[in-house]
């Protein structure tokens, strides 16, 4: 154990000479110089081994006792680590440099991941928290992680909680999204429910409000179906005007349409053609720093594709934020080229079909009947499409004042 | 032997009490013969692996042997090693 200790601990081996050694290990003794492996040599002569820390002080003690010492050699790691920085010193010192920097840099943030957010994209929260100062490259000490996560909530009222954890070069930032807000009921402002549509009205339900029409009435678009002016009869014989009523009215009006769609195609289009002319170029991104190998670089008659993939580097599952753009510029021209009708016809009854089911979406609705009728005309073709439905063709409109009675 | 140390010893020998406490006089210790501590000294006086001469104040004490080594050595202890054959008090 203490061979071991002595080893660490680094230790001289040194050979005094001198008319009277002994005084040296005398001295030694007094001064509670440790020494070892004492070998004699002759009558002037020896040989000892004394710890690294105490070989300065040994100088002294052989100057007192006149006796001259030669070092034999040095072992132990404390010496090897003493010749390593003598000899070694630019290694030794890029060995310092590269942990200091480690260390340093290590504060750095590199990447920020986000957790908790199911509706809410990842994106928008990077971004507000971008605005607050967590970003990749930012220095993570200086980063107030309780004030920026209730700076970031600001900007987000879709999120309810925001934690943010530095961990190294990593930011866990830690999300909980916020219940929607149900859509209360305004029921201070009057409103009337008018047809949206043409119609004949299959069922009328008023919840509040009056009806104007019953089942079975043809209605015109912007005709008040329920209205929320209600006109207070007086009692027959009665003198006393009640006035009126004004409520916000809420009912739903379903009703038979026909609704008339057309959409219209030149029978000629313009088609690109590729030319085979092709560059590609490369662009890094580190951090916020923007390296492009590209430049400005063009096709020369000014017609082109720009096809820009960006690939953010992942090691070992973790995305860092280093990030690779590939920009290709495809070269074409524009023909001009005949479509074929059938074609034509079929993709504009399908864009009307599809223009029909979104109308009738916001509506309730379904389609009873759809009928197609094609047409060319001046070198387009028009293809119209007539659909009876049924929907629901109320629509609240607002009308200036407050809600009560009125006189 | 000073007139003084001589007191002390005498005394110490007359109250059974310990010398070495009472008298500062060494006290050596021999493990077998491979072994020998000595406490207090007042330093080495001549050293070879047959042969040392130790310092006890009132007294040298020659140690003799062979590989004789001294392995450790305080202000108030010295430990030797090797092969003790004999132990000399010398006045």
């Amino acid at each position: 154990m203490k061979k071991l200790i002595n080893l660490l601990r680094g230790y001289v081996e040194i050979e005094a000479i001198g008319a009277f050694p002994e005084r040296l290990l005398n001295l030694c003794a007094q001064n509670r110089l440790q020494f070892w492996k004492l070998c004699w040599i002759d009558a002037t002569s020896f040989t000892f081994r004394i710890a690294l820390s105490d070989r300065k002080r040994l100088d002294e003690l052989a100057q007192r006792s006149m006796c001259r010492l030669t070092e034999r050699g040095r072992r132990g790691a404390a010496a090897v680590a003493q010749g390593i920085l003598q000899r070694r010193w630019g290694f030794v010192a890029g060995v310092v440099f590269c942990f200091v920097a480690v260390s340093f840099l290590s504060q750095f943030l590199l990447v920020i991941e986000v957790t908790g957010n199911e509706t809410t994209p990842t994106a928008v929260i990077l971004s507000q928290l971008q605005r607050v100062g967590v970003r990749p490259g930012a220095y993570g000490p200086s980063i107030p992680e309780k004030e920026a996560a209730n700076a970031a909530l600001l900007g987000l009222p879709e999120l309810s909680y925001m934690a943010i954890n530095i961990y190294g070069t990593r930011a866990e930032v830690v999300v909980h999204e916020a219940e929607k807000k149900p859509k209360l009921l305004d029921e201070s402002t009057p409103a009337d429910i008018v047809a949206e549509v043409d119609g004949i009205i299959e069922d009328i339900q008023a919840e509040a409000g009056r009806p104007m029409f019953q089942d079975g009435d043809i209605v015109a678009k912007g005709e008040v179906l329920i209205t929320g002016d209600l006109d207070l009869k007086e009692p027959e014989g009665g003198t006393v005007d009640l006035g009126h009523l004004i409520v916000r009215a809420v009912g739903s009006v379903t009703a038979r349409t026909w609704r008339t769609l057309e959409e219209t195609i030149p029978l000629t289009c313009q088609v690109k053609a590729y030319t085979g002319e092709e560059r590609t170029g490369y662009g890094v991104k580190i951090l916020w720093f923007d390296v492009d190998f590209f430049q400005n670089s063009s096709i020369s008659d000014g017609r082109y594709d720009k096809i820009t993939k960006t690939e953010q580097l992942v090691l070992f599952g973790r995305a860092f934020p280093v990030w690779l753009t590939t920009t290709t510029l495809r070269g074409y021209t524009l023909e001009e080229r005949p479509l074929d009708q059938e074609q034509a016809s079929v993709r504009l009854e399908q864009a009307l079909a599809a223009r029909l089911d979104g109308l009738l979406e916001a509506n309730q609705g379904e389609v009873l009947r759809a009928d197609f009728t094609a047409k060319e005309e001046d070198g387009r073709l028009t293809v119209t499409l007539l659909a009876e439905c049924r929907e629901k063709i109320g629509r609240t409109i607002e009308r200036p004042g407050e809600t009560g009675r009125h006189f | 032997m000073g007139e003084k140390d001589g007191l002390l010893l005498r005394a110490s020998r007359l109250f059974d009490l310990p010398a070495d406490a009472l008298a500062g006089a060494p006290r050596v210790e021999v493990v077998g013969d491979g072994e020998l501590r000595m406490g207090p000294h007042r330093g080495i006086l001549a050293y070879g692996p047959e042969e040392i001469h130790i310092s006890g104040g009132s007294m040298v004490i020659l140690v003799r042997g062979a590989g004789l080594e001294l392995r450790a050595m305080t202000p108030e202890e010295l430990l030797i090693t090797g092969t003790i054959t004999a132990v000399e008090f010398m006045r």
